[in-house]
């Protein structure tokens, strides 16, 4: 039998015990009731006795009518009271009771009366006059003789009604007790039982649950029965069956982690002696809170040692030279925006000594909040001073070799335009007919032979200063400037009479001449190297992928076939189906060295329907 | 099915309980036992005394029923009293009895205790033990001209002097305005009383039952019955000598014991009672039942015997039946200790 069943039998077997005893509760409490309203109305019948011996005394003081009207009065409400106790008193010996009570009340109302009217006749009695006073003293003595007898039968009907009333609340007490009793042994019972019942059942569930708990998995509790403790231990079965399961795919995974932990220390190991190797520090930043932890190369980095800096962002941004702050704040606010992958930045800090000592930093955040803030970056930093030293060396010699080409390109131009100068000097000068043929052709070539040494002086200067800035960097509107470029072009779109689309472009972060330079080389290919049956269409196209801007300059041109399309990027490389005396071989190189500079790359496709597509993107 | 047997095994597997259990019963026993043992060890202390023996004067009349059933259903032996019963026809003389040592007890009413006390002697009421209002009349004879109290006036009534038939013939006579003066008092013997109105020689007597119902009877239609509830409550009484109840306090409340035994059974018999009565004084069951309402029989000691006492010796002085002209402290004559040891209820007088 289930423990609920149980519980429901108790549970009406004390509902039964209810039932039977709450009727002889309220019958007690009626009674009890009864009683205590007998006893009230004994009192007052006894309070009226009073009363009406009261007023029978201030009869006989004064014979005044006043008192006799008040007795009377007493009389009838003792009648009243009594008539209330006939139906109100219960019992054969309350009835004789009262009965008496009655009777000797009826006896004394007569005797009193004839009091009364003795009374009247002694007020005009003469000569027997103390036969009547005698009667009326005996009258007299007969009352008080009554009123005694009504007092003590009043008494008796009193303590009898007490008495019922100290009965009926001994029945209470001892029906309330049995009440208590009955409840507090089917509470206890039904608690022993319940406990013993729980003990055993719950014995073998409690040692089962300990042995599992100890860890033997494949134990099973033994529990009979079909009470709620056989269902419990069935769960408990099922609960310890699927815990084995997953215990024993628990640790399949705990040693595929631990596996996956090996490899991870080792592979943190070979990190660290990588970085070791390579010299380099390692920063690890809760960027709310400005905590900054480091290893113990990046304050070795500065002269310090791990203990003689605060693992704090200040650490770091004390010791940073003033003016490249700038950029660093610059390049971290970009990253932590989301504008760039990684957070990258070459700038100085100052050693312990005094000197500045060049550093690259990196670094990624790899925790953002809800907001999108960053909360966690790590990142590495490497001393590149002597890196640096070299770029400044090259630097260095690269700007005397650009001041040398400059001056080189300008001593070179500076002798073709002289033969340009006298050529057309000598062709003003000789007179025509001195001017043969052979002459004429001569001084044709020495001219075109000094423009295009000039052409190439320049070209070769555009290239060699192609990878750097020649003004500021900037975001720069394309449009405009393609729209300037046209301008110059003018003679030539027209001559063509090309069409050129550009609208619709995004900008550009770059100096402002170098870009004029590639999309003026651009626009001079697509346009030299037209389709002789076709009108000349250039399409110009960009937009922004990835924070790079991507371009296409798209013609319906001659085309150049796929195997050189590699090959025109060389300098000084031109196709000779294409060879064009006007022509240095070098523009594209030009625009290669921009573009690679800029960290982009370009490329040549077909045009779909014929011509070339130059693709290549920039900083967007 | 479950439950059940566990109850049943926990049961008889769990012996504390059923050890515990078996105590409380033996306990519960054995001091019933104890209790049964302490009662019949009393009765068998009682019964292994000798009985003792006391003369009890009464009388014939109806107001000595208690102790005519106490008698008849053992009660006194019960209480270890072997009672000599001393018949007497009327409470006087079985006071006398008292008074000369012959009884121990009496039966009385309160007129010859008043006049006893009068004179001197020595006595205690210990209880009384009946009380009437319509005990006394007046049996008058049609033919002698009576038909009302009044018409009582200068006619011959017999009366028994110095007892209540005395009292109650001054008190009707006062009722209805008349004086002893205004008759002719005859003095007769209770016994004497119904001769003397059947021949004539009395026009009225001045008595009480069974003689009162019995005259009656016997006039039938030439006769009337002059009763008055209001002027006269008889008490009737147990009387003894102030030495004896000194002396035999324990024998006084036995006595008592008795009584009150027969006071339970005349409450809740009657009709026993009537017939124990018919067969101790041989008097026709039918009279005794019909003047039966007219008694209440209780051993009680109350203001009624105390007033009474005082009233009739207010009447006695006056009238110069007693040489005493101070009224005497009745509570000295009236013995309550022994009433109130056995029944303290039915005291009931002021004190």
């Amino acid at each position: 039998m289930s423990i609920t069943t149980r519980l429901r039998v108790i549970s009406a077997v004390t509902i039964a015990a209810f039932v039977v005893l709450a009727p002889v509760l309220v019958w007690s409490l009626l009674e009890f009731k009864s009683a205590k309203n007998d006893y009230v109305l004994a009192n007052a019948i006894r309070g009226n006795f009073f009363e009406s011996a009261s007023f029978r005394d201030q009869y006989f003081l004064y014979r005044e009518d006043r008192a006799r009207v008040l007795w009377d009065k007493s009389k009838e409400a003792v009648d009243h009271l009594l008539s209330q106790a006939d139906s109100q008193f219960r019992g054969e010996q309350n009835q004789r009771i009262l009965e008496r009570l009655r009777r000797n009340i009826e006896d004394s109302t007569v005797i009193f009366h004839r009091i009364v009217s003795n009374t009247e006749t002694l007020k005009t009695a003469s000569g027997n006059r103390y036969v009547y006073e005698e009667l009326d003293k005996r009258l007299y003595s007969q009352l008080l003789l009554k009123s005694a007898t009504v007092r003590d039968t009043v008494s008796v009907l009193k303590e009898a009604s007490a008495q019922r009333v100290e009965q009926t609340y001994q029945y209470l007490t001892i029906i309330v007790g049995l009440f208590a009793i009955t409840l507090a042994f089917a509470t206890i019972l039904t608690s022993i039982q319940l406990d013993r019942l729980i003990r055993k059942r719950l014995e073998p569930l409690h040692d089962g649950a300990r042995i599992v708990a100890d860890g033997n998995l494949g134990y099973r509790i033994q529990c009979d029965g079909t009470d709620e403790f056989a269902e419990l231990a069935l769960s408990i079965n099922a609960m310890t069956e699927s815990l084995q399961v997953s215990t024993e795919q628990l640790e399949a995974e705990i040693n595929a982690h631990k596996s996956v932990e090996i490899a991870l220390r080792d592979s943190e190991e070979r990190l660290q002696m990588v970085l070791t190797g390579a010299e380099m520090a390692t920063w690890d930043w809760h960027i709310p809170s400005g905590a900054l932890v480091f290893n113990a190369r990046w304050a070795e980095m500065q002269g310090y040692t791990l203990e003689e800096l605060p693992p704090r962002i200040e650490s770091w941004e004390t010791h940073v030279f003033p003016d490249d702050m700038f950029q660093v704040r610059e390049k971290l606010d970009r990253h932590f925006k989301g504008e760039t992958p990684v957070y990258e930045s070459e700038h100085r800090v100052r050693h312990k000594d005094g000197h500045w000592v060049w550093v690259l930093g990196r670094g990624k955040v790899i925790e953002w909040d809800d907001a999108g803030n960053p909360v966690h970056a790590v990142g590495t930093a490497l001393d590149i001073t002597e890196r640096k030293q070299i770029e400044y060396k090259l630097a260095r010699a690269h700007a005397e070799l650009q001041q040398f080409t400059h001056i080189a390109a300008h001593h070179l131009q500076e002798p073709a335009r002289r033969l340009v100068n006298f050529v057309q000097r000598l062709r003003t000068q000789i007179p025509i007919e001195l001017l043969n043929e052979d002459a004429t052709a001569s001084l044709h070539f020495i001219e075109q032979g000094a423009t295009r040494q000039s052409t190439l002086v320049r070209d070769i200067q555009l290239y060699l200063a192609a990878d750097q800035p020649r003004s500021i960097v900037e975001k720069i509107a394309v449009p405009p400037v393609i729209a300037n470029l046209l301008e110059h072009k003018a003679s030539l779109t027209r001559e063509t009479e090309a069409q050129v689309d550009y609208n619709d472009i995004c900008s550009v972060y770059i100096d402002r001449p170098r870009l004029k330079d590639i999309f003026s080389i651009l626009l001079d290919n697509a346009l030299r190297y037209r389709h002789p049956k076709l009108t000349p269409h250039i399409r110009i196209i960009g937009e922004l992928k990835a924070g790079r801007a991507v371009y296409r300059v798209i013609d319906n041109g001659i085309g150049i076939p796929e195997e050189y399309r590699e090959r025109v990027f060389g300098v000084f490389e031109r196709l000779k189906v294409h060879d064009d005396q006007n022509s240095t071989g070098i523009g594209l190189a030009i625009v290669r060295r921009i573009v690679e500079s800029c960290g982009g790359s370009v490329s040549l496709q077909e045009t779909p329907g014929g011509g070339t597509t130059v693709l290549f993107d920039l900083p967007g | 099915m479950n439950f059940f047997d566990w109850r049943w095994r926990a049961l008889f597997t769990q012996q504390k309980p059923l050890i515990w259990k078996a105590s409380m019963a033996l306990m519960f026993i054995a001091a019933l036992a104890g209790c049964q043992k302490s009662s019949s060890d009393n009765k068998e202390q009682r019964s292994a005394e000798p009985l003792q023996k006391i003369t009890v004067a009464y009388t014939y009349q109806p107001q000595s029923t208690l102790v005519h059933v106490a008698v008849d259903k053992g009660y006194f032996a019960e209480e270890g009293l072997d009672v000599q019963p001393l018949m007497h026809t009327y409470g006087k003389a079985a006071l006398q009895s008292v008074i000369e040592n012959k009884a121990d007890f009496a039966t009385v009413a309160e007129t010859p205790v008043m006049f006893s006390v009068l004179k001197g002697e020595k006595i205690f009421v210990i209880a009384n033990i009946e009380a009437s209002s319509t005990n006394n009349a007046i049996v008058v004879r049609k033919d002698a001209g009576i038909s009302a109290p009044s018409d009582l006036k200068r006619k011959r009534i017999g009366f028994t002097p110095g007892t209540t038939s005395d009292f109650f013939l001054d008190s009707l006579l006062t009722a209805n305005g008349l004086t002893r003066q205004e008759i002719e008092p005859a003095a007769l013997k209770p016994e004497e009383m119904q001769d003397a109105i059947m021949a004539k020689k009395v026009d009225a007597v001045s008595t009480w039952n069974y003689p009162l119902t019995q005259i009656s009877r016997l006039l039938g239609a030439d006769g009337m019955v002059f009763y008055d509830k209001e002027i006269y409550t008889e008490t009737f009484n147990i009387a003894s000598r102030q030495d004896f109840v000194r002396n035999n306090a324990d024998a006084v409340k036995r006595f008592l014991r008795a009584l009150i035994k027969a006071e339970d059974l005349v409450a809740k018999n009657p009709d026993e009672a009537q017939t124990i009565m018919s067969s101790a004084t041989k008097i026709d069951k039918d009279l005794i039942h019909e003047v039966w309402d007219d008694f209440n029989y209780h051993v009680v000691l109350d203001q009624t015997l105390l007033i009474t006492l005082e009233d009739e010796t207010r009447w006695a002085m006056k009238n110069k039946l007693t040489d005493q002209t101070v009224m005497p402290d009745y509570l000295n004559f009236i013995d309550i200790d022994s009433l109130k040891a056995v029944k303290p209820e039915a005291i009931r007088m002021n004190r």
